[in-house]
C-alpha cells in the first residue's frame, strides 16, 4: 500500500492523507489547472460545509456545500465529455457540490456557484469542476430570502473525515 | 494574433488537425461557430470561463473564520445546534 501523504496546509496545519482519500481532478479547478490532487475535509464535525483542500498547493482550498442548501431541486445535466473524464457511464451516483464564495467580513453576502459545480465520482475518485452550458444557472447564487427548511445535508460519500489526522 | 478570412462553410484546423473550427452561419453581427475537439480539450465561451475563474479566485481566499461566521449567521452553531 502506498504511503500516506503529509502536507502542511495554510488552514488546517499538517494533515495526513491516505492515498485512498485522494480525489484526482485531471483538469484541476477553473483557473488552477496545475493543482489536480485534492481531499475533502469537513469544516467541523456535523457542519454542512466542506473544504476541498489541494494537496499540491498548501494555501489552495475551496469551501463547498451541497446545492440542496440553496435549491433542493438543483439537478443539472452533466455533459457527456465530463462523464467520460470522471469514468462514469451515467450521472447516477455522482456527488454534486457547489463552491461557496464568502466575502471577507460579509458572510451574509455569501453566494454559491451553480454554473460550475464540483462533480465527483465516488467509485473512481475522479472529480471535475463542470462548466454548464445552461446560462440560467447563476455563477453567484445568493441564499434564498425565505430559505427552505434546511435539513442537515447528507454528507457526501467522498469525504475523508475518518482518514484525516490534523 | 493570426487573422484569417473565412467564408460560411469554411474551417480552420488547429494543431495536429484534431481541432477544427468552422464558420456555420453569419447573421448580422453574430457568427455561429462549430468546434470539433477531442473530449479532453474543453471548449468554453471565454467570458463565462473568465467569470468562473474570477469567482474561483475569490472563493479560494475564504478563511475558516469566514466559514465560522457564516455558520453562525445561518444558525448552524456547531456547538449549540438545535437540531
Amino acid at each position: 500500500m502506498a504511503e500516506p501523504l503529509k502536507i502542511t496546509t495554510s488552514r488546517f496545519g499538517e494533515i495526513t492523507v491516505p492515498p485512498q482519500a485522494v480525489i484526482t481532478m485531471p483538469r484541476g479547478m477553473v483557473g488552477f489547472p496545475t493543482c489536480t490532487r485534492f481531499v475533502l475535509i469537513p469544516h467541523k464535525p456535523g457542519s454542512n460545509f466542506l473544504w476541498l483542500q489541494s494537496l499540491d498547493a498548501p494555501e489552495l482550498a475551496f469551501a463547498l456545500t451541497s446545492p440542496a442548501y440553496f435549491d433542493p431541486d438543483y439537478a443539472p445535466t452533466i455533459p457527456k465529455n465530463y462523464l467520460e473524464l470522471l469514468g462514469a457511464s451515467d450521472q447516477a451516483g455522482l456527488e454534486i457540490l457547489v463552491v461557496l464564495n464568502v466575502p471577507h467580513g460579509k458572510p451574509e453576502e455569501m453566494t454559491a456557484n451553480f454554473r460550475a459545480p464540483v462533480v465527483i465520482n465516488p467509485e473512481t475518485r475522479l472529480g471535475a469542476q463542470v462548466i454548464l452550458e445552461d446560462a440560467s444557472y447563476p455563477i453567484r447564487k445568493p441564499l434564498p430570502r425565505s430559505p427552505q427548511p434546511r435539513p442537515p445535508v447528507r454528507p457526501p460519500s467522498v469525504v475523508a473525515s475518518d482518514h484525516i489526522k490534523e | 494574433m493570426l487573422i484569417l478570412t473565412r467564408k460560411v462553410g469554411q474551417s480552420i484546423t488547429i494543431g495536429d488537425g484534431s481541432i477544427v473550427v468552422s464558420v456555420v452561419e453569419i447573421k448580422g453581427r453574430q457568427v455561429r461557430l462549430g468546434i470539433q475537439a477531442p473530449p479532453e480539450m474543453p471548449v468554453h465561451r471565454q467570458e463565462v470561463f473568465l467569470k468562473i475563474q474570477e469567482s474561483n479566485r475569490q472563493a479560494a481566499a475564504a478563511s475558516t473564520g469566514d466559514l465560522d461566521r457564516l455558520a453562525q449567521l445561518l444558525g448552524q452553531g456547531e456547538k449549540g445546534s438545535d437540531g
